[in-house]
C-alpha cells in the first residue's frame, strides 16, 4: 500500500509542476497580448456569441450541405459524395429542418421557423424516435462534397467531443468552434498591421477592430462554412508571406507559408489563389535575399514537396469522394465555350456600363455593387436578410470616397511604397488573382447555367479581409496627425452601428 | 511620469490628446447613431407574427381547389397563446358576380376547438380572421371547409423549398405542397416590448441550450460591450502611442 502510494505520488507531483509550468507560460502569454488587442477580440467574441443565437440552425448559407459534410466525415471517417448516395443530409438533420420549418425559412421571408415551446416537444419527440445509424447515412450526393475535407476534419474533432449533445445544441457549440476562425483572422490582421506599419497601436487597432466590425465576417462567424478557415489560412498566409519578404526565407518561414498554402488548397477551390502568392513570396524574397542556390534549391524543394504533396492528396480523396478536382472547376478552363474577348468584355461590364462596340455581358443585372457593397458588407441568412437600400447607397458613396482618398494616400506616399516594394507587391498579387479569379469562376458558372446565376456574392472577398483593414489605417495614417484617429474612431463607429444593426435585424427575421 | 492630460499646439493652445479626443468622437457617433437609426427602428409599433405553419411561395403561387361542400386540411399546425388573427389567401375559381363561396377555418387540437367564418361575396384576395387562441401552445389541424356551391382556391405552395412540415389532405385525398396560413398577434406593440417573445423563440431554437434569461444577459453585454470594447480598445492604442511618441 504505502509502495503504491509513493509510485502514484511521483508521477502525480511531476504531473502538477508541468500543468503550473503550462499555467505560468499561458498567464505570460496573456499578459503579452496587448489591451486594444485583447478587447477587439472580446468584441469579436461578443458578436459571434451573438450571431450563434440571432441566427437559427441551418439558415446561413449552404450551412445544412455544410454540416452534413462534418457530420458525414465525423459519424463515418468517410467523405460524401457529390455524385452518388441516398441523401445529402442525414436523417437526423432531415427530420430537425422538417419538424422545425427550417427548411422552408431558408431564405424566404415570409417563413418562420416553428419556434413555440409546443414545436421544441414536437422536435423532441422526433429527436428521441430516431435509430441508430440516423447521423451516419447523410452519404450524398451533397454539392459540397466537391470541397476539399481540410476544414470538415477539423470541425468533425469538436463534433466527436460533442457527439453527446441534441442536434441543435451541437451545432450551436460546433458554430462557436468555427468563430475560432473568425477570432484568428482578427489577431493575424493586428499583427500583418505591425508588420507593415510598425508597432503603431492606433493604426493596428484600426485595422484589426475594422476587419472584427466586417459585418458580413462577424455573421459568417456562425455558420459552419469552409469560408471560415479558408479566411484565417489567406491571412495566416498574408502574415507569413510578409515576414518571408521582410525578414529573409529560412526554412522555417518558406515551410510556414508552404504549409499555410497547402492547408487553404485542401480547404476550399478558392484556396488555390494562395498559390500565386506563395510563388510571388518565395520570387521576392530570393531576389531581396540571393540565398546561396545550395540553400534556395533545398528550400524550394521542401515547399514545392508540401505544395505537390497537398494537391496529391486531396487528388486522391477526390477520387474516393467521387468527385474531380474541385468539382472539375480547374479543369474548366481547357473546356469549349471559353472565349478570352467575351470573359474580358464581362469583367469590364461588371464595372463599367457597356460600350457600344461591346456586346452584352451574359447574366443577370450583376456588378461591383451587388459584389462589393451589398453582398461583401451586410447581407445575411441566405442572402434574404438585408438592410434598406438607402443603407447600401450610403455605404457605396463612403466605400468610393475611401477609394479616393486610399489612391491619394498612394500617390502623395509613393516614395515609401516604392521603399517597401515586396509588402506592395504581395499585397496586389493577393487581391488581384482572387479578383480574377472570381470573375473566371463567376463567367464559367454563367456559360455553365445559361446566364442564370452568376454565383459570386461579397463573402468570396473575405479572404482578402485584412486588406480592407490595412487599406483603411493606411488611409487614416496618410492624414495629418490629428485628423487620422479621427477619421479611425468615425469609421469604427460605422463598422459598431452597422454589425450591431445586422445582428438585429437578424433576429427579427427569424424570431420576431 | 505621469501623463499630461493636454498638449500645447503650436498656436499656444491647450489641445486635448488625440486619444481623449478619438473616444469622444467615437462615443458621440455612436450614441447619435443609434438614436438615430435604431430607436424609430425599436419603438415602431406593429403586429407580431405569432406562427407561421405553412409559408406563402417563394416564386410561383400554387392553387388548392376545395370544390363545393369539400375541405381541405393541413395537419401539424401550431396555434399559441397569441394566436389571434388568421391570414391566407383565397378566391372563387370562376370569377362571379356574386364571388366567392362562403368558406369557413376550423382549428381544432386536443382541448381546442376554433371557427372563424369567412362569409360570401368577396372578390377574392387575402383574409385576416380573429382567432379564439388557446391558453398555451397547441398542435392540431387546420381545416377549410368550402360551405357554398362553388369551388374555392386556396393559395400555396408546391415549391419543395417552401413546403413545411404539414400535410394537406383535400377532401382525404393527399395533396402535394401546403396552403399558405400565418397566425398574428393582434396587439399592436413594439420590438422593445416583444423582446421576451423574440428570445424565447431564440433559446426554443437552440433546445434551450441558452435559457432567456442568459439571452437577456448577452444581450445585455453586446449591446454594452460592442461599442465600450472597441472605443476602449482605440482609445487605448491611441494612448500607447501617445506615451511611447509614435504619434
Amino acid at each position: 500500500m504505502a509502495t503504491n502510494t509513493t509510485t502514484s505520488t511521483a508521477p502525480s507531483v511531476a504531473v502538477e509542476s508541468r500543468r503550473r509550468a503550462i499555467a505560468t507560460r499561458a498567464r505570460r502569454t496573456a499578459r503579452r497580448v496587448p489591451l486594444a488587442l485583447a478587447l477587439i477580440l472580446l468584441v469579436g467574441a461578443l458578436q459571434a456569441l451573438a450571431w450563434d443565437l440571432a441566427l437559427p440552425a441551418f439558415q446561413g448559407p449552404d450551412e445544412a450541405s455544410h454540416f452534413a459534410y462534418v457530420q458525414y466525415l465525423a459519424e463515418t471517417g468517410r467523405l460524401p459524395s457529390s455524385t452518388t448516395g441516398g441523401t445529402p443530409d442525414s436523417s437526423e438533420v432531415q427530420s430537425a429542418l422538417s419538424t422545425l420549418n427550417l427548411n422552408p425559412t431558408t431564405g424566404n421571408l415570409s417563413a418562420r421557423p416553428a419556434w413555440s415551446s409546443a414545436d421544441l416537444s414536437l422536435w423532441r419527440a422526433a429527436e428521441g424516435t430516431l435509430g441508430a445509424g440516423s447521423r451516419a447515412n447523410g452519404a450524398g450526393p451533397n454539392p459540397i462534397a466537391k470541397n476539399p475535407p481540410l476544414y470538415y476534419a477539423v470541425m468533425a474533432i469538436p463534433y466527436r467531443l460533442f457527439v453527446w449533445l441534441p442536434l441543435l445544441e451541437r451545432l450551436f457549440v460546433l458554430r462557436l468552434f468555427n468563430a475560432l476562425c473568425y477570432l484568428a483572422t482578427i489577431a493575424l490582421t493586428w499583427l500583418i498591421a505591425a508588420e507593415v506599419f510598425g508597432r503603431v497601436r492606433w493604426k493596428q487597432a484600426l485595422a484589426a477592430g475594422a476587419v472584427a466590425l466586417e459585418p458580413q465576417l462577424a455573421f459568417m462567424s456562425a455558420v459552419v462554412n469552409a469560408d471560415n478557415l479558408l479566411i484565417a489560412l489567406t491571412t495566416g498566409l498574408l502574415l507569413a508571406a510578409l515576414r518571408l519578404v521582410r525578414r529573409g526565407p529560412t526554412m522555417a518561414r518558406v515551410l510556414t507559408c508552404a504549409v499555410l498554402a497547402s492547408a487553404a488548397v485542401l480547404t476550399h477551390g478558392r484556396g488555390l489563389v494562395t498559390l500565386p502568392v506563395l510563388a510571388t513570396a518565395y520570387a521576392v524574397a530570393w531576389l531581396r535575399f540571393r540565398p546561396a542556390p545550395r540553400d534556395a534549391l533545398a528550400r524550394g524543394a521542401a515547399a514545392a514537396s508540401m505544395v505537390g504533396g497537398a494537391f496529391a492528396a486531396y487528388t486522391l480523396l477526390g477520387r474516393s469522394s467521387g468527385g474531380s478536382l474541385y468539382g472539375g472547376q480547374v479543369s474548366e478552363l481547357n473546356n469549349g465555350g471559353f472565349n478570352v474577348r467575351q470573359f474580358l468584355s464581362s469583367i469590364y461590364q461588371f464595372y463599367f456600363p457597356r460600350l457600344p462596340s461591346l456586346h452584352p455581358r451574359i447574366g443577370p443585372e450583376y456588378g461591383y455593387r451587388q459584389v462589393f457593397v451589398n453582398t461583401f458588407y451586410a447581407t445575411f441568412g441566405s442572402l434574404e436578410v438585408t438592410f434598406k437600400q438607402h443603407v447600401y447607397d450610403a455605404l457605396q458613396v463612403l466605400s468610393a470616397l475611401g477609394i479616393v482618398g486610399f489612391y491619394t494616400a498612394c500617390v502623395t506616399r509613393w516614395r515609401r511604397l516604392a521603399h517597401g516594394w515586396p509588402t506592395v507587391v504581395l499585397m496586389l498579387v493577393l487581391a488581384l488573382t482572387t479578383l480574377f479569379f472570381l470573375h473566371y469562376v463567376s463567367y464559367r458558372a454563367l456559360l455553365g447555367n445559361g446566364g442564370s446565376d452568376p454565383l459570386i456574392v461579397g463573402r468570396y472577398l473575405l479572404p482578402m479581409v485584412s486588406l480592407f483593414g490595412l487599406a483603411i489605417a493606411f488611409t487614416a495614417g496618410s492624414l495629418p496627425r490629428r485628423a487620422g484617429p479621427l477619421l479611425g474612431a468615425a469609421i469604427l463607429s460605422l463598422g459598431v452601428l452597422l454589425s450591431l444593426g445586422g445582428i438585429a435585424i437578424t433576429a427579427v427575421r427569424f424570431y420576431a | 511620469m505621469p501623463e499630461p492630460a493636454a498638449h500645447r499646439t503650436r498656436s499656444g493652445i491647450l489641445a486635448r490628446p488625440r486619444s481623449i479626443l478619438a473616444a469622444a468622437l467615437m462615443a458621440a457617433l455612436i450614441l447619435a447613431g443609434a438614436l438615430i437609426w435604431y430607436r424609430p427602428y425599436l419603438t415602431a409599433r406593429s403586429n407580431a407574427i405569432s406562427e407561421v405553419p405553412a409559408p406563402s411561395a417563394l416564386f410561383a403561387v400554387s392553387e388548392f381547389s376545395v370544390p363545393a361542400g369539400g375541405r381541405a386540411c393541413m395537419d401539424s399546425v401550431t396555434v399559441n397563446p397569441n394566436s389571434r388573427v388568421a391570414a391566407f389567401m383565397l378566391r372563387p375559381a370562376r370569377p362571379t358576380p356574386a364571388g366567392g363561396p362562403p368558406v369557413d377555418l376550423v382549428l381544432s387540437a386536443p382541448g381546442y376547438r376554433a371557427t372563424l367564418h369567412v362569409p360570401g361575396g368577396y372578390p377574392g384576395g387575402s383574409v385576416a380572421l380573429s382567432i379564439a387562441s388557446p391558453p398555451r401552445a397547441e398542435i392540431g389541424t387546420a381545416c377549410f371547409v368550402n360551405r357554398g356551391r362553388s369551388t374555392v382556391l386556396l393559395d400555396g405552395t408546391t415549391e419543395a423549398r417552401t413546403v413545411s412540415r404539414s400535410r394537406v389532405l383535400v377532401d382525404g385525398y393527399t395533396a402535394v405542397g401546403d396552403i399558405a396560413l400565418t397566425f398574428y398577434d393582434s396587439r399592436s406593440r413594439s420590438l422593445l416590448d416583444g423582446l421576451g417573445e423574440v428570445f424565447g423563440h431564440a433559446s426554443n431554437l437552440t433546445d434551450r441550450l441558452v435559457p432567456v434569461w442568459l439571452i437577456w444577459l448577452l444581450s445585455a453585454l453586446v449591446a454594452l460591450g460592442v461599442p465600450c470594447g472597441m472605443t476602449v480598445a482605440l482609445y487605448h492604442a491611441l494612448r500607447t502611442d501617445e506615451r511611447s511618441g509614435r504619434i
